[in-house]
């Protein structure tokens, strides 16, 4: 069996493709480039083959991670070159590298990403972001997935870095967000949170685009990809 | 409005609506072109949802062919959801392409697809929205031509006010021709009056406003009476005589979003034998032809490889009536075994072979086994010809059970002539019969065996033997509903499912109305009908204003029915089988005597006056 991880881009449109769709998506493509995936064992096998962290509908991203398992030794560039031609206008994989094999998959490894986002038609200062994170409590609002209703929620401790620059076009926000298994904070539930407390409204959509998942290495942030040595 | 404009509108409203995907195009295989000024642009649109029409086959069929057709480039559109269609509004945004976000109303002819009636009123949906006039009258020269095909085409009468142009029959060659003389148009800068002069010469095709129909004083429907000289007296369907050389696709869209059918499909065969006499595909698409074994093997390889799908199907009316079948499952089973492909044969007949195929194809869940008696009893199935008998079921249900299988699906229909309780009776007694057999092969008890029963209610469609009968009043489908549900509630382990009634009546006012209807729809639409198909979203109200309002209730003939003799809007057109076979049919089915598969002896159902009927006799 071999492992191997592999970053791609979703820009444009293809932001609107759903977490279930890219899995069809790139197993259509494993498909149509001949590479056969391993399938887990037990009573229910499913094919080993993960997206780490699902991005959130409508977000743009220049590093998300598809990693797999195959019986296959794959001539790696070769293979994303091969990957690449089914993929549509948007997504292509950007790196690829084969990784040990472990039991925990590759979102065990992801503690925090990077975004940068865009809010048109309104300026914010640096000085107004800096306030906003001074607040005792960082508070967003968040629909309960049972009750379905808008709860709030102390997400100071989730924030390392959330920085705003405004300028005649509107404001972008460059942030580090915790995204980890078991917690991560939306950047656009942040950002809407970030406008009512500088007493302002959107106006027109608000971008989003995730620049890098990372990892931890010895107190520092690394790119999940570097997480690993080459093999 | 141009396409950078559609683009940035777009933008805007695609995050406030549910699956924004559905509006995005960009699919791998899916045909990005930049057109300039001389391509001849078309328009193939689905009217209902992008999951519903990316599941038909025949917009593959034909996108594929319009596409290899040098000039010209075609694109797709599909109704848009409600959430949608108010943000287009809200935003301005006119329908567009998918491929290259063009407002539709810049496209050189507009395609509809014409599967079902309750589909009618998204037509005028996607026309509004697109901003096209809905009335062929009031369109100018530089709008769309607008077209229509399908099986729903052999009566377009319901929608003649709308459609420019109507084709029937087999569609690959035909849309060709049709769209040759368009470009012509377009190169020489001639009219709409010419191309549908010259259009209306072709094979096949129709054009409603030449004809006016007539009503005698009492509003019944008297005659087409012709308003342009040469203009057809009938309109014979085009036929291909042989699908095998005809184009089909190997590089089919492939959606991003899932759909209903998400898998490769071949056509293995066209027409059916069987003659069952409330089919109307089993008439309309006579005569049987098919594809050889290799042709199929080759086609479902490129399919697959273009796709990377990893379930494959198989279409037809009936998948084993193909003469060398064996032969071609065993040959896909080998391809798509070692691919770790799944292959799914549907209407497969219950046969030895069929069990010796799903014991060795992998993979395969031994749950769902379906039959269709479509009556419940012999008699009732000997009036609507379908030849399936019980000893046929039973048989097959014993080695299925045997097989470990745990399910069956029964499907009937209800309201079909001559219809009495007794035959309603017969449906319980089936299904009650087989939960019998199960448990005394079971030891005694039920186990995980279920019996589910669906009931749809009968509709009866123009080109059947049945064209002249009276479909069930509501009151009746619903008494009937009663009686049968009653029935069930004593038998353990077996489901009833049935179709609600006011569909079916819809469905039966448009299928066999006539232009009165075109009235009736304007004012449906107006009315904010719209997806009449989906259960959650069909407006009674609405429609009960709009048939009210136009004078159309349960003593029109498209409910009561006619006699035979009395003019039909539909022998406007010839679907190949003549109107002297169809009553021979029907008047043999209120005797409830059969008529034998064509393969065992030419019917003379009249197609082969057209093209060459190669199955008649061969198993004589």
């Amino acid at each position: 069996m071999n492992r191997y991880v592999l970053r791609f881009t979703k820009y444009g449109n293809m932001r609107f493709i759903s977490h279930l769709d890219l899995h069809r998506l790139f197993k259509r493509s494993l498909k149509k480039a001949g590479i056969p995936v391993d399938y887990s064992k037990g009573f229910n096998p499913h094919e080993m083959i993960n997206v780490v962290q699902p991005l959130s509908l409508g977000f743009e991203s220049d590093s998300e991670y598809f990693e797999m398992e195959t019986p296959l030794e794959l001539d790696a560039e070769k293979a994303a070159q091969e990957l690449n031609e089914f993929l549509p206008r948007g997504m292509s994989f950007t790196a690829i590298k084969r990784i040990p094999l472990e039991k925990k998959n590759l979102s065990a490894y992801s503690e925090y990403a990077s975004y940068r986002v865009r809010i048109p038609g309104v300026v914010l200062t640096q000085e107004q972001a800096e306030d906003f994170l001074q607040q005792p409590q960082v508070v967003i609002l968040k629909r309960d997935k049972k009750t379905k209703q808008m709860v709030e929620k102390n997400v100071k401790s989730m924030i390392r870095s959330f920085d705003a620059a405004g300028s005649e076009g509107g404001t972008v926000i460059s942030c580090v967000l915790r995204c980890a298994s078991n917690e991560s904070l939306n950047p656009l539930n942040l950002t809407e949170s970030f406008l009512r407390y500088a007493g302002t409204e959107g106006a027109g959509v608000i971008q989003v685009k995730r620049l890098e998942i990372y990892g931890m290495k010895e107190g520092a942030l690394v790119p999940l990809l570097d997480l690993y040595p080459k093999i | 409005m141009n396409n950078k404009e559609v683009y940035e509108k777009l933008e805007a409203i695609l995050p406030l609506v549910e699956k924004p995907a559905r509006y995005i195009g960009e699919e791998p295989n899916c045909v990005i072109r930049d057109p300039d000024a001389d391509t001849f642009r078309f328009a193939f649109c689905f009217p209902d949802t992008y999951e519903i029409g990316m599941s038909y086959l025949g917009m593959q069929i034909l996108y594929n062919v319009l596409n290899n057709t040098e000039g010209c480039y075609c694109e797709r559109a599909f109704a848009p959801e409600k959430d949608m269609i108010g943000e287009m509004r809200k935003a301005g945004l006119p329908l567009f392409t998918l491929e290259t976000k063009t407002p539709l109303s810049q496209m050189d002819m507009v395609g509809f697809t014409l599967q079902y009636e309750l589909s009618y009123t998204n037509i005028l949906l996607m026309l509004d929205l697109a901003g096209i006039p809905l009335d062929q009258k009031n369109r100018k020269e530089t709008d769309p031509i607008i077209v229509c095909g399908g099986p729903c085409a052999f009566n377009a009468e319901p929608l003649a006010d709308f459609f420019d142009i109507v084709m029937v029959g087999d569609g690959e060659v035909q849309i060709r021709d049709l769209v040759k003389l368009a470009q012509e148009r377009k190169a020489k800068g001639l009219s709409r009056e010419w191309l549908l002069r010259e259009a209306s010469r072709l094979r096949g095709v129709y054009v409603p406003s030449f004809y006016e129909a007539v009503y005698d004083e009492d509003g019944n429907y008297k005659e087409l009476r012709k308003l342009v000289p040469e203009a057809p007296d009938t309109v014979l369907k085009a036929i291909i005589d042989d699908i095998e050389t005809s184009e089909f696709p190997v590089t089919n869209i492939v959606p991003l979003i899932e759909v209903v059918h998400d898998r490769s499909v071949v056509e293995i065969m066209r027409g059916c034998s069987r003659g069952c006499r409330f089919c109307q595909a089993g008439m309309l698409y006579r005569p049987v032809r098919q594809r050889t074994p290799d042709t199929i093997v080759e086609l479902s390889k490129k399919q697959l490889e273009s796709s990377g799908n990893s379930e494959l199907s198989l279409l037809s009316l009936s998948t084993s009536d193909h003469t060398e079948f064996e032969d071609l499952v065993l040959k896909l089973m080998d391809h798509c075994g070692k691919r770790q492909i799944s292959l799914s044969l549907p209407s497969l007949r219950l046969d030895n072979f069929a069990f010796k195929v799903m014991d060795e194809m992998q993979g395969i869940r031994k749950t769902g086994l379906t039959f269709a008696p479509e009556a419940g009893t012999q008699r009732l199935r000997d009036v609507i010809n379908k030849n399936i008998t019980e000893t046929e079921i039973f048989t097959a249900l014993d080695k299925a059970i045997d097989l470990g299988w745990t399910s069956v699906k029964l499907y009937f229909m209800m309201g079909l002539p001559t219809e009495t309780d007794e035959d309603l009776d017969g449906i319980a007694d089936l299904a009650d019969r087989i939960m019998k057999l199960a448990i005394s092969k079971n030891g005694g008890t039920r186990g995980r065996f279920a019996v589910s029963v669906s009931v749809a209610n009968f509709v009866p469609k123009p080109f059947t033997p049945f064209q002249w009968v009276a479909q069930d009043t509501e009151e009746e489908f619903e008494r009937k509903h009663r009686y049968l549900a009653e029935r069930f509630r004593k038998l353990k382990g077996v489901t009833f499912h049935y179709h609600g009634s006011y569909t079916s009546r819809l469905e039966a006012i448009f299928a066999r109305g006539g232009r009165e209807l075109c009235e009736t729809l304007r004012k449906a639409y107006a009315n904010g009908c719209i997806f009449d198909a989906w259960t959650e979203h069909l407006d009674r109200e609405g429609w009960e204003d709009a048939l009210a309002s136009t004078g159309i209730d349960d003593s029109c003939r498209a409910l009561r029915g006619s006699e035979p003799g009395q003019p039909l809007p539909w022998e406007i057109m010839d679907c190949g089988v003549s109107q002297k076979f169809l009553l021979s049919e029907y008047r043999r089915a209120l005797e409830a005597v059969t008529t034998q598969d064509c393969r065992h002896g030419c019917n003379g159902c009249g197609v082969n006056r057209y093209t060459e009927c190669r199955w008649g006799g061969i198993y004589e």
